[in-house]
């Protein structure tokens, strides 16, 4: 029972991590079309940013970690500007390179800037250690629980009663309706990007402190991130959000049962069953077409 | 029916196209406040771009838009919507995944008044099928409704102009009177200027004050709405009917 | 001197040896440092080059015992380390152990060899789990291993995944010995488990630590303001054992595989001779973790 528990807690944990990522991919999926592989770099170099912040500025942590959000959001704008609304109307082809290079560019700047060796980042909450009778967790750890909770209620307000979220749904559902309207679509794809290289930005603030901070660092939990997002219905973001924390679960449930050996083979086995039965995803819906 | 004021809309010598594709090369023609206007033509004669360079979702690249008199040939869509001009395009332009009333007040998001509920209450009265599904998605709807709740997004916008790319398309032949008379009666009571491209083109004549007739991105006849269905050569390319 | 990048996987260790042999035509490869690497290079060995490579950081048994008669190794391997390291392990008190590897050659070679070496002194094994490097959590793993109480985990890994168990172990005061190979006692991972204090008690078999024998680590640290890395002391001294096939045999390529053969030097890490699988024995330290710092508990003569 205990470890039941435990184990429900870690695929829980590793979820929120995994749906933090997926997040801000969903979103630009789903509102622009647009693939951005470069997204798990945005989560590498919000924790860089954090880094700086704690060990080279010297801040403390509670005002490293939204500094970096905000500044992830500046990111986000810069992003907008050079990339996405250069390649917002061009065919997919082009977008799938553009952001596949910024990938591999912001990968390799990183090693030439840091070398190879991983950063270890400090938050004050790692080294809190909460006893919950039979299971244990860092406070980190609980923090991250909690910033995605409240990250992803925030979200989902946001999306559904602002006048600013409505037109994004509406941009994700008729881009040539919401023109019709009269809603600025570079307006509404500068206000996406910023919204997800912000939840980059606090995915690289919550979880870099509880592991290393390094170029390579988003390469796997950014496969995890892609398989929420196909798994949920391409661009679904509540699908996204739900499919992370079925694969976080899933990943703590088949090492308990089968063997640690198999998990990913497990978790991406599983990925192709669901696409094969519902091949828009758990939560997907056909595309209509007029 | 003819008109006699000063035009509400006016196009002069107006030039649009795709890239390096030119579609129409040279359109002129007014229309006023309370009247409907057929734009007739063959398939790809340009009558999509007329409505869509008109809306400015295409650059007008030489000649001149203007609205109440004043050139809006510069405005991007937004200004023209904000000024009083609306869009039904061809093919579902709603948001699936919304409810009806979203969609409604999505249609009035340039707006900023106060007036939007009334609005929004004032359209369920003139589309009785959308208020008993004002929480129903839009994409759950017929083929039929969506294109109701699509022409209640456009009224929503308070237009002056109203351009209507194939009002009728997929109706059943009911459906099709029932939207017709509703035109005729929204140019009548609202005042609006209505412009619709139609493939029906005989019973949109029948409903109209102006036909304009596009060939290869010109304007090649105007008329009466009577005159159009009169005009032998007309009847004969565009209308399907016997000469008489 | 010329680089290549073996990513540390079979597939770039075979395009860095091709590279090396083909476009380079270098005389004679120093590396890889990855057993997976050496592996997926090693067969370009034979497609009649005649260079010879020196691995001194891959310690997967089958890099030696394929016969490939241009593979060398200077480092000790898996099934030389395990004897020493078994028999320590029991020494220690410990009954069961809980193997887990990263899911690589060097951590599968391990793990095979462990699985075998352990039982035969009658210490169990209670179970063997892979994880992917780079994995983030691997608290679900070790909340299973605990469950089975095995007295010590034996741990496979570089020294991030390391740094990584032993943070999570904490969190989820999980307590039992640790023993390792991959680098558990570098700089890197103590640094990376932020209070290196979090690692006291780790007893890691290495192939190379920093003892005072060695006038290079001083040397070094005077030159690059750092200690070297395992791997970068390691390439030293194959360095000079290359030096020593070359007085012995010649610089040609023929000659150097000649050299090898030969070689009979003993080093500040310990004796270089080849034997006829070209695997040579150095000596093995065994390294703890004593209140944040590493400390080399022992030098153990492995032939």
């Amino acid at each position: 029972m205990d470890l039941l528990f435990t184990q429900l807690l870690n695929g829980l944990t590793a979820g929120a991590e995994y749906a933090l990522v997926a997040a801000g991919l969903a979103l630009l999926f789903g509102i622009l079309q647009i693939v951005n592989f470069a997204h798990g770099e945005f989560y590498m170099l919000a924790a860089f940013i954090l880094y700086v912040l704690l060990a080279v500025v010297g801040l403390p942590y509670y005002a490293a970690a939204p500094l970096t959000v905000l500044l992830m959001a500046c990111a986000g704008v810069l992003f907008y500007a050079i990339v996405i609304s250069r390649v917002i109307s061009r065919p997919w082809q082009i977008q799938l390179i553009s952001t596949l290079a910024l990938s591999i560019v912001m990968i390799n700047l990183a090693i030439v800037l840091s070398g190879p060796t991983p950063r270890y980042v400090e938050s004050p909450l790692n080294n809190v250690i909460l006893d919950l009778g039979s299971v244990r967790i860092s406070a980190q750890r609980v923090l991250v629980l909690l910033g995605t909770i409240v990250s992803f209620a925030a979200l989902y307000l946001g999306l559904k009663y602002t006048r600013t979220g409505k037109a994004m749904r509406a941009v994700a559902q008729n881009r040539e309706a919401a023109a019709v309207v009269g809603i600025g679509v570079p307006v509404i794809g500068l206000v996406t990007t910023v919204v997800a290289a912000s939840f980059a930005g606090l995915a690289g603030a919550l979880i870099a402190p509880l592991y290393a901070v390094g170029p390579t660092m988003a390469v796997l939990v950014n496969i995890k991130a892609f398989a929420a997002v196909i798994v949920g219905g391409f661009g679904n973001v509540k699908g996204a959000i739900v499919a992370a924390f079925v694969i976080g679960l899933l990943e703590a449930a088949s090492t308990t049962l089968i063997s640690t050996e198999y998990t990913d083979a497990i978790v991406f086995g599983g990925m192709i069953l669901i696409l094969l039965f519902r091949p828009n995803g758990l939560f997907g819906k056909a595309v209509r077409v007029g | 029916m003819a008109v006699e004021k000063e035009p509400l809309l006016e196009l002069r010598d107006v030039h649009a196209g795709y890239g390096e594709l030119s579609i129409l090369k040279g359109v002129s023609f007014g229309v006023g406040g309370g009247t409907v206007t057929s734009v007739i033509g063959a398939n790809g004669a340009g009558k999509s771009t007329l409505l869509k360079t008109i809306f400015g979702m295409l650059k007008v690249r030489e000649g001149d838009v203007s609205f109440e008199g004043r050139s809006i040939a510069a405005l991007g869509t937004v200004k023209r919507l904000k000024a009083g001009i609306a869009i039904v395009p061809q093919g579902r332009c709603n948001f699936p995944q919304m409810t009806i009333r979203e969609n409604l007040e999505m249609g009035a998001y340039t707006r900023s008044d106060d007036g939007i509920e009334a609005d929004l209450q004032h359209m369920v009265d003139q589309f009785p099928i959308l208020r008993e599904k004002l929480h129903l998605l839009a994409g759950d709807m017929s083929g039929g409704q969506q294109q109701m709740l699509e022409m209640a997004m456009a009224l929503m916008v308070r237009p002056r102009v109203l351009l209507l790319d194939e009002p009728s398309l997929g109706l059943s032949p009911m459906m099709i009177d029932e939207v017709f008379t509703s035109i005729r009666s929204l140019a009548e009571v609202n005042g609006m200027a209505i412009i619709m491209v139609e493939q029906n083109a005989v019973q949109a004549l029948k409903i109209s004050d102006l036909g304009v007739v596009i060939e290869l991105g010109r304007v090649s006849a105007t008329g009466t709405g009577p005159e159009m269905l009169n005009d032998p050569d007309i009847r004969k390319a565009y209308l399907g009917l016997p000469v008489i | 001197m010329v680089i290549a990048d073996d990513e540390c996987t079979p597939a770039g260790g075979a395009s860095a040896f091709r590279n090396l042999l083909e476009v380079q035509q270098v005389d004679v490869i120093l590396g890889s440092g990855c057993s997976g690497a050496t592996l997926g290079g090693m067969p370009a060995l034979l497609e009649g080059a005649e260079v010879s490579a020196i691995t001194y950081g891959s310690t997967n048994p089958k890099i030696t015992s394929a016969g490939n008669p241009f593979m060398w190794r200077m480092n000790l391997n898996d099934a030389t380390i395990a004897k020493s390291f078994s028999q320590y392990i029991l020494d220690d008190g410990v009954k069961s152990v809980h193997i887990l590897s990263v899911n690589n050659d060097f951590g599968r070679g391990a793990a095979d060899v462990y699985q075998k070496s352990l039982p035969e002194l009658d210490v169990e094994v209670k179970g063997s789990d892979f994880f992917t490097t780079g994995t983030a959590d691997l608290r679900s793993m070790m909340s299973k291993i605990a469950q089975g109480k095995p007295d010590a985990i034996l741990f496979f890994g570089e020294p991030p995944d390391c740094a990584l168990l032993v943070r999570q172990k904490r969190e989820l005061n999980i307590d039992v010995k640790l023993f390792s190979r991959g680098g558990c006692y570098t700089d890197e991972a103590l640094h990376l488990m932020g209070d290196p204090k979090l690692g006291n008690g780790l007893t890691e078999a290495a192939y190379w630590a920093r003892t005072p024998e060695q006038p290079m680590v001083e040397a070094f640290k005077a030159t690059y303001g750092d200690y070297p890395a395992y791997n970068a002391a390691l390439a030293y001294y194959a360095m000079l054992t290359v030096n020593e096939a070359v007085k012995a045999g010649g610089a040609s390529r023929e000659g150097i595989n000649k050299g090898l053969a030969e070689v009979d030097a003993v080093l500040d890490i310990g004796p270089i001779k080849f034997d006829e699988t070209r695997q040579a024995y150095p000596n093995l330290f065994l390294v703890r973790i004593d209140d944040g710092e590493s400390k080399v508990l022992k030098t153990v003569t492995t032939h």
